[in-house]
C-alpha cells in the first residue's frame, strides 16, 4: 500500500474532535468540521485509520493545545458521497512532528471558504457522517509513553554506570 | 422551580423482606406538565453553555487548539448576553438549547434547535452577531442580527 494511492470508498478516515465541539446536549458541533482561518488553506485534515492510530491522531500530532481530544472515525464513501474529494497528503517528519504518511486533505473546505454558505452545510452534514462512539478522549499530556530504543533514557543510564565504577 | 416536599419510600431489594429507601422530591407542576420537564430541561443547558462561555472568557487562550482559534473577550461577551437575554426573554423560548462551540476565526457558535430547524448564532470577535437556519442540512436563511457585546 502506497501511501499516494488513492483513497477508497470502503476505508475509514480519522478526524481529531476537540472537547470544546462536544456540545452540551452531548452532539457534535458542525464547527468540528469547519476550516481554521489560516491553517487550512489547503483544505481540511484527516487521516487515514490504514496508517495511524486514533492515538497518533489524537495526541502525536497535536502541536498546540492543553484540553483533551476525542478522535472521529468517517467512512470515506460517506465523504465522497457529498460530493467531496479526498486527496492523500502524506507529510515527511519535522523536527517536531513525526511523519504522517496517511495525511489526507477535503480541499473543498478550506481557509478561503470558511464561512461559505456550503461550507456551513457541508461541515453540518459531516458530522452525520461520525461513527459513535467517538475514540478518546486524548490528553496531550498522555500516559508514559515507552521510552524510545535509541534515546536520552538509555544513554543517561550508560552515563551514571560508566561514572559509578 | 419550587421544590414542595420530600418523602422517604421504600422499595423492594431483591430480597423479601430488605426495602431500600428512595427518596422521593415532589416538584410543582413536575408529575402533570410535560411542559415542565423541557423548560427545566432548556434552563439546565443555557446555564451550562454559559459556564462554559464564562469559563472560556477568564482565559480564551485555553481554548485554542490546532484546529481551534482562540475565542476573544468580546465575542464571548456578546454570545453571554444573547443566552442571558434567552433566559428570560418569551420570544426565544421555541428555541431548544444544544450547546455552544467556537468557530472558525475564533467566533462562538450557539447551537439551538426549533421544531425541524436547526438555529446557530455566531458571534464574530468584533461582537457581530449572525443568525443562521438550517432545514435538513441546507441553509435556508442567513441574517446578521446587529452587535452585542
Amino acid at each position: 500500500m502506497n501511501p499516494l494511492d488513492p483513497i477508497r470508498p470502503d476505508e475509514f478516515l480519522l478526524r481529531r474532535i476537540p472537547q470544546d465541539k462536544v456540545l452540551e446536549d452531548g452532539s457534535i458541533a458542525p464547527s468540528a468540521f469547519a476550516p481554521h482561518s489560516t491553517n487550512d488553506g489547503a483544505g481540511l485534515s484527516v487521516f487515514r485509520e490504514a496508517y495511524h492510530t486514533p492515538e497518533q491522531v489524537g495526541r502525536d500530532f497535536r502541536r498546540v493545545g492543553k484540553n483533551p481530544v476525542w478522535v472521529a472515525r468517517l467512512r470515506a464513501s460517506g465523504i465522497l458521497e457529498l460530493g467531496l474529494r479526498i486527496d492523500p497528503d502524506p507529510l515527511a517528519a519535522t523536527r517536531d512532528m513525526p511523519a504522517q504518511p496517511g495525511h489526507a486533505l477535503i480541499p473543498a473546505l478550506n481557509s478561503a471558504n470558511a464561512k461559505a454558505d456550503r461550507t456551513h452545510e457541508l461541515a453540518r452534514r459531516l458530522v452525520l457522517v461520525i461513527e459513535r462512539p467517538l475514540v478518546g478522549p486524548f490528553s496531550p499530556y498522555g500516559p508514559p509513553r515507552p521510552p524510545p530504543q535509541c534515546g536520552r533514557q538509555e544513554l543517561n543510564l550508560h552515563g551514571l554506570s560508566a561514572t559509578g565504577t | 422551580m419550587r421544590v414542595v416536599g420530600y418523602a422517604t419510600e421504600y422499595e423492594p431489594s431483591g430480597e423479601a423482606e430488605h426495602y431500600r429507601p428512595v427518596t422521593i422530591v415532589a416538584e410543582t407542576g413536575a408529575a402533570t406538565d410535560p411542559e415542565f420537564t423541557i423548560r427545566r430541561e432548556r434552563e439546565r443547558v443555557l446555564a451550562a453553555m454559559i459556564d462554559r462561555l464564562l469559563a472560556w472568557y477568564r482565559d480564551p487562550a485555553s481554548v485554542a487548539d490546532d484546529d481551534v482559534e482562540s475565542p476573544s473577550r468580546t465575542g464571548i461577551r456578546a454570545a453571554i448576553e444573547l443566552l442571558r437575554g434567552m433566559q428570560s426573554g418569551q420570544p426565544w423560548q421555541g428555541l431548544t438549547p444544544r450547546g455552544v462551540s467556537v468557530s472558525t476565526g475564533g467566533s462562538i457558535s450557539l447551537a439551538f434547535r426549533v421544531n425541524s430547524h436547526e438555529v446557530d448564532y455566531e458571534c464574530d470577535p468584533a461582537g457581530n452577531v449572525e443568525c443562521l437556519v438550517f432545514h435538513q442540512g441546507r441553509l435556508v436563511l442567513r441574517r446578521p442580527i446587529g452587535r452585542s457585546g
